[in-house]
Order: structure tokens, then sequence, then C-alpha cells
């Protein structure tokens, strides 16, 4: 699934979940505390106000002392009996009312059925007061008197009952208070709680899905960086992931499959090279041995010549001893030159050998840098015969521990750039080979010709295969290439160019004195 | 100067009549029953014409009309208290008592009770079963009947949510019944004249222990001038043939509320 899409259902499950314990709350909220408050404040305010003396009174603004009185004064009795028992009546029916309401607490409850029994007993006094007023002449103060006792027994206990409401309602808003201060707490704690757990759903989320699938890309993505193309991406994680992953493996399948190609296709190129250089070594050296050879053949042949002169003077007797010197010092010159060029031949056959020893054989051997570069020009000497082309070996004498024969091969391929390619227009090169320590563990050899030069786009793309700038079909186009693979590769080395053009070329190799590293190059070749 | 004289005389004269003719007026204070039924306003007039005496009546329950007498406040009294009446002879506070006329209490209600046979049965299932009464007490005759009755059977009414008291007069109390639909003891001649307006018929009738005895009591007291000449006159008057036949020929809508001292005693 993609990552977008389960973030947003997250998040909508989070955004459900608040919402429902947000509405539980709410509904706790006013089904608990708010219309608890509501009501009961309702409630009271109904019990303070229905049980409240003066408002029976306030229809009349008087007593019911008040009422007997005026009633009195102004002979209407009417009057003030009707008032009288309809104030009556109605705390009667108030306190009944109230009492069967049963939402009051037991002490209001049992407060109130006092009430309404102090009702009724005063109710009786009150009725024989009139009674008596009636029929005896005693005096309307008299009865008004006893009216605002049994008014004040009324009034006590009215006066009682609104001091436990008030107290009650007071307890509760604390009560209330309390609840609302725990509620809040607790959705407080809820709403946190829901926030973890969607935290942690999100960060697991991410982690899983995200996180560590890249992580495990990134490790294989330096992997590959580091040459190792054989690594694979784990196809797992949010479907991005999944597709960028698959579409990085199948890069790297590719990748791979042309890498095989062409280290495959450059080590039979490299082959056919080392043939091609091989070949033109012993034609070389086949050329070179040829003229001692000849000269040995003719001095030879004229040794013979002057031998059978010699016999048959001597044989005929004619051997005069102006003869005889002058034939020997023949034969003694001819030797000579037979030695001399057998001599000659059997340096070449040595030093050819001792390059196709180093060529084949590709074991790590301790050299003289110097004496191996001198012999390779040695070899190279025909070609160089061919052209008035000057080479100069100098500086340090070192001994190094590497693969003279690989090394010969680069040599060989940067001399034959510097005839083939810089000194195409110059009667006369010159090329300096340069030894020297750099440090105690490296040696550098600086090899500089004063030939045309290479330009930038040239040096750009020096080390790629077939990349020649010959347009005479001289050179394979490898031969860089071939020097890059060796000199990174077998020598553990590293090589730098410099170049003017029309100015000089300047390759510097800089090489261990010590290769540690086993001849993987030439392992691969022999594998393969 | 003679006829200066003549004209002074007249003029005194005249002052004279006038204060007699001020102070020949009656002061009566009387039971509702009798106010409301409009038996007053159909025998007065006949008495001033008669005697040529003024007559301003007061309406309020009995109770309140003895205390009025007690006061000294009235010269006449017009009630139907028997026993507050002869307490208050007792007491020396009437001249005169005499009894005038009479009728009978009924019961009244919005439906019959179940065994109404016996008037006492009936209010103890009033009381028992809680259902609304009426009451006007206010002391008035009716009240004090109906606190007997309570009285016999040993209850005591007072307080009760089912027991009301208005402390009006018979004909608002009877409203007020109505208003309500409770039951309510009056007197027949209030009954009479008012049940067009009312949806409450009679429960409970004719048993002689309703007898509703009217009686007229000439005020004595020491504080006040009572009218004791024109208080004898105006009894004297209510029980010659002439007033009996006032009191025997007064209907209401075609029905007889008081019944004349002369035709029954009871």
């Amino acid at each position: 699934m993609r990552i977008r899409n389960e973030i947003i259902i997250i998040l909508v499950l989070f955004f459900g979940v608040l919402t429902i314990s947000h509405y539980l709350f709410i509904k706790d909220m006013e089904s608990n505390s708010t219309s608890r408050v509501y009501h009961h404040s309702l409630n009271h305010e109904k019990l303070l106000k229905t049980i409240n003396l003066s408002t029976f009174h306030q229809a009349q603004l008087t007593s019911w002392k008040n009422i007997l009185l005026i009633g009195h004064t102004t002979s209407n009795y009417k009057l003030y009996l009707s008032r009288f028992y309809h104030n009556e009546r109605l705390l009667r029916t108030t306190v009944h009312d109230l009492i069967k309401d049963k939402s009051n607490s037991e002490a209001i409850q049992n407060l109130l059925i006092e009430l309404k029994k102090n009702i009724k007993v005063s109710a009786k006094k009150q009725r024989k007061g009139l009674r008596e007023f009636y029929e005896t002449t005693s005096t309307a103060t008299d009865i008004a008197e006893q009216f605002t006792k049994d008014e004040a027994i009324l009034t006590s206990t009215i006066e009682k009952i609104r001091r436990l409401v008030a107290q009650q309602q007071i307890s509760l808003l604390n009560q209330v208070n309390e609840d609302i201060s725990t509620q809040l707490n607790f959705s407080f704690k809820t709403m946190l709680t829901i926030f973890l757990i969607a935290s942690i759903l999100l960060w697991l989320l991410i982690h899983w899905r995200i996180v560590n699938p890249m992580e495990k890309a990134i490790k294989v993505v330096s992997q590959v960086t580091r040459g190792d193309i054989n690594q694979r991406m784990q196809v797992i994680g949010s479907l991005e992931i999944v597709k960028y992953a698959s579409a990085f493996n199948d890069m790297l399948q590719k990748i791979e499959t042309q890498n095989n190609q062409l280290e495959k296709v450059t080590y039979q190129l490299a082959h056919a090279e080392k043939l091609a250089a091989l070949g033109s070594l012993v034609a070389g050296v086949a050329h070179e041995l040829n003229t001692p050879l000849g000269i040995v053949l003719t001095a030879s042949s004229s040794l013979g010549d002057a031998t059978k002169k010699l016999q048959a003077n001597f044989l005929d007797n004619k051997l005069t001893k102006t003869t005889f010197e002058e034939e020997t010092n023949h034969l003694l010159e001819c030797s000579v030159i037979i030695e001399k060029n057998i001599h000659r031949a059997s340096k070449l056959i040595n030093n050819f050998k001792g390059i196709a020893v180093d060529q084949s054989s590709e074991q790590k051997r301790s050299f003289k840098l110097n004496e191996l570069l001198e012999k390779l020009m040695t070899n190279l000497q025909p070609q160089l015969k061919k052209s008035p082309h000057v080479i100069e070996i100098c500086g340090e004498k070192i001994t190094i521990i590497s693969y003279p024969g690989l090394l010969s091969q680069v040599i060989t391929h940067l001399v034959n750039n510097s005839i083939l390619h810089g000194f195409n227009k110059i009667e006369q090169g010159l090329i300096t080979i340069k030894l020297s320590k750099e440090g105690g563990e490296r040696v550098k050899i600086t090899y500089r010709d004063n030939g045309c030069g290479m330009s930038e786009e040239v040096q750009k793309h020096i080390y790629e295969p077939f990349y020649s700038t010959s347009v005479n079909g001289i050179g394979s186009g490898l031969g860089m290439n071939i020097v890059h693979n060796i000199v990174t590769g077998v020598l553990d080395g590293d090589i730098f160019i410099t170049s003017q053009v029309n100015e000089y070329s300047q390759i510097i190799l800089s090489l261990p004195i010590e290769v540690n590293r086993q001849n993987e190059y030439l392992e691969s070749i022999k594998q393969t | 100067m003679s006829s200066l004289l003549r004209t002074a005389f007249t003029t005194i004269l005249i002052m004279l009549f006038s204060f007699y003719t001020e102070a020949a007026t009656l002061k009566i204070s009387t039971a509702t029953s009798i106010a409301n039924t409009g038996l007053l306003n159909h025998i007065l007039p006949k008495f001033t014409q008669q005697t040529g005496i003024k007559v301003d009546y007061t309406v309020v329950g009995s109770g309140a009309a003895l205390k009025m007498g007690r006061q000294g406040k009235v010269d006449v009294l017009l009630v139907h208290a028997p026993a507050a009446e002869e307490r208050y002879m007792l007491e020396g506070y009437g001249n005169r008592r005499e009894f005038i006329m009479f009728n009978y209490f009924v019961l009244v209600g919005p439906k019959d009770l179940i065994n109404s046979k016996d008037l006492l049965t009936s209010l103890q299932g009033i009381a028992k079963n809680e259902l609304l009464f009426f009451s006007r007490g206010d002391n008035s005759g009716t009240h004090k009947k109906e606190q007997s009755l309570w009285e016999s059977i040993k209850t005591d009414p007072v307080g009760e949510l089912w027991y009301i008291e208005t402390g009006l007069g018979m004909a608002a109390t009877l409203k007020a019944a109505n208003t309500e639909q409770g039951y309510i003891l009056t007197d027949r001649g209030t009954w009479i004249s008012t049940r067009d307006q009312l949806k409450l018929k009679i429960v409970y009738e004719n048993d002689s222990q309703l007898l509703n005895p009217y009686s007229a009591i000439i005020v004595r007291s020491l504080k006040q001038n009572i009218q004791t000449k024109l208080a004898n006159k105006f009894v004297n008057w209510l029980l010659s043939d002439k007033g009996q036949n006032l009191i025997a020929t007064f209907r209401v809508k075609q029905q007889i509320p008081f019944i004349p001292k002369r035709d029954q005693l009871p």
C-alpha cells in the first residue's frame, strides 16, 4: 500500500477515535455534572421560591396578621378570610407537591413533612382562634398576636429548609467541581493516550515502511558504489520503496550483465593486444638477430673461402710467407667478426628470453627498475632504429617488488604511443623516463615526451577502450586502457596525465615499492 | 320681622325633620344566604314604605354578624347559627331573639356518592376518599352546621388537602366548588338561586339533621346608641302577617327558598 494512504488511514482512525471519545466525554459531562447542577439548582430555586412565606403574602404584600387586621378595621371579613385561606391553601399544596416530588434529599424531605405538620397544627389553632374571635369579645389584635406566633413557627421551619438547601447546593457544587476535574483529568489522559498510540503507530509505520527499507537501500547503494555489484535490494516497505527497490535491482542486473560482457570483450582484446605486442617483439628480435647472423654467415663463408685458398696454395706449395700471413690475418679477422656477432645474437636472445619469461610467468618478484627499463629499451631497438628518436633513462636506482612483465608492457605501450602519435610530425623526438622515490614506500616513474601533446578532450577519453586519435588505422585504441587497468589494477598504483598541445605529454606512474595485492587481474584472465 | 322669624322657624323644622329622618335608619347585619337570594331586597322596600324607616344592611356570615352585634355596630342581626346565637344571648349581647323562618341545607356535589342514603355516611365517604369538599370557613351558619356535622362523625378536616376553605359568601363558595367540582353544604335558598349556573347536583337533602332556622336578634349594647325601638319595630314587622306573607310568597325561579315561622315549626 502507498505510504500516503497508510498515513491517511492512521490519521482518519486517530481523528475518529478522538471524535468518538470527545462525543462520549461531552455526553458523560452532560448526563453527569452540568445537567445535575442545572436540575438541582432549578429544583432548589423552585423549592426556595415556593416555600417562602413572604411569597405567599406577596399578592397581598402583608402577613396573615395584617390581613386579619385590615379585614377587621374595614369590616371586610370576607376579604381577609378569603385571602387568608387562599394563602394557607397555596402553602399547603406547595409543600405537599414538594414532598411528593421525592427529588429532594431526605433531610429536606423530613423538614418538609415537619412543615406540613406545622401548617396543619397552626391551621387548627387559627380556626379555633377565629371561632373565639367571632363568638367572644376578644379583639382582632389578640387574634393577630396568635397568628404571628403561628407564622413564626412556620418561618423558622422554612428558614431551616432554606439553610439546608443552601448547604446542599454548596456541597453539590463542590461535588460537581470535583466530578468535572476528575472527568477533565480522565479525558486529558485519554487524549494523551490516544495521541501516544497514534504517534507510536505513525513512528512504527514510518520506521518499518520507509526508514528501515531506505537504510537497507542506502547500504546496498554504498556497497554497489564500492564495486560489489552483486548486491541486491530487499523488496520491502511501502509501495513506493518497493517500486524503487525493484527498479534499482533491475538496473543493477543490467549493469552486471553489461559489465560481464564488457569484461569478456576487454579480456579478449587485451589478449589479442598482448599477442600483437609479442608478435612485434618477436619480429623485432628476429630482425635484430638477422643482422649478426648474416654477418656471421658472410664471415664464415669468407672464412671457408680463405681456408680453401690457403689449403690450395699449401698443396700447390705455392704458399708463401706473405700469402700465409695475409690469409691467417683474414681468418682471424673473420673469426673475430663471427665471435663478436654470435655474442651479440646470444645477448639478444637472452634479453628476449628475459622479457618472455617475465611476460609469461607474471610472478611477483624483486627487480631493479632501471635495469628492467634498459633491457626493455634494447628490445625496443628495432622500432627505435627506424626512427631518429632518443630515449633517456635517468634517476635513482631503485629495487621494487612488482610484476616486471606487466610494467614492461606499460612502458612499451607508452613508448609506442609516443612514437605513433606524439612524434607523428616530429623528426627527432626525445623521451625521458625519470625514476624517483616518493616517500619511503612508493616510487615515481615520470614518463615525458616532447611530442604534439594531447587536447583536454583526448585526455578526458584516454582510458576508454577503443578510443584512438590515429586516422590511418595504426593502434587498436586499447593501449591506454590496458595501461590503466594494469597500473591501477595489478600494480596497485596511480596514473596521472598532464599535457600541453604541441609541447609535451607527461605520464606519471606512482607505484608501491612492494605490491601487496594478489594478481587478480591475471587470475581473472586465467579463469576466463 | 315676623316673616323672618317664620322663615327661621321653618328652617329649624326642616332641619329637625331631616335629623329625625337621619336617625330613622336601621342598621342590619345579615347572613349571606338571606341577601344572596334577594329576600332582603324583596321585603325591605315594603318595610320602609310602610314605616318610613330606612334600613342599611351589611352582608356577612352569621359569625361575623354576631361579632358586629357584640361590638354594637348594628341594631339587628339576621342569622342562622342556633348554638352560637344561644351563647350570644346567654352572654347578654342581645335584647330579644325571634325565630323568623327556616329552610333546609342540602349537600351538593358533582355526582352521587355511594351510600348517600345517610348523611353522615356520605360525609364519611367524602373524608375517607379525600374527595374535594368546599367550606366557607367564615363561622357562618352554614359553616357552623357543617362543623357540627364533622364533629358528629369525629372528623377534623381542617388542614387536609381535600378540605378547601374559601372565606367567601355562599354563592361565591358554590361557584368555587363548581369550578373544581367539589362537594359542598349549602342552604337551599342560595342553591335555588344559583344552581342554573352550576354543574352540580343535590347529593343529599330532606333530613331533619339539615334543618336551617333563621333568627332575628336585637342587639344590646351599653357603648353604642342602639335603636332598640326601630329594631323592635322591624322584628315585629317580620313576625307580622305582612312580613310572614312576604317571606312565604318570595320565590326564586319558581322555588320557595324560605318557609315562614307561622307555616311550620320544626
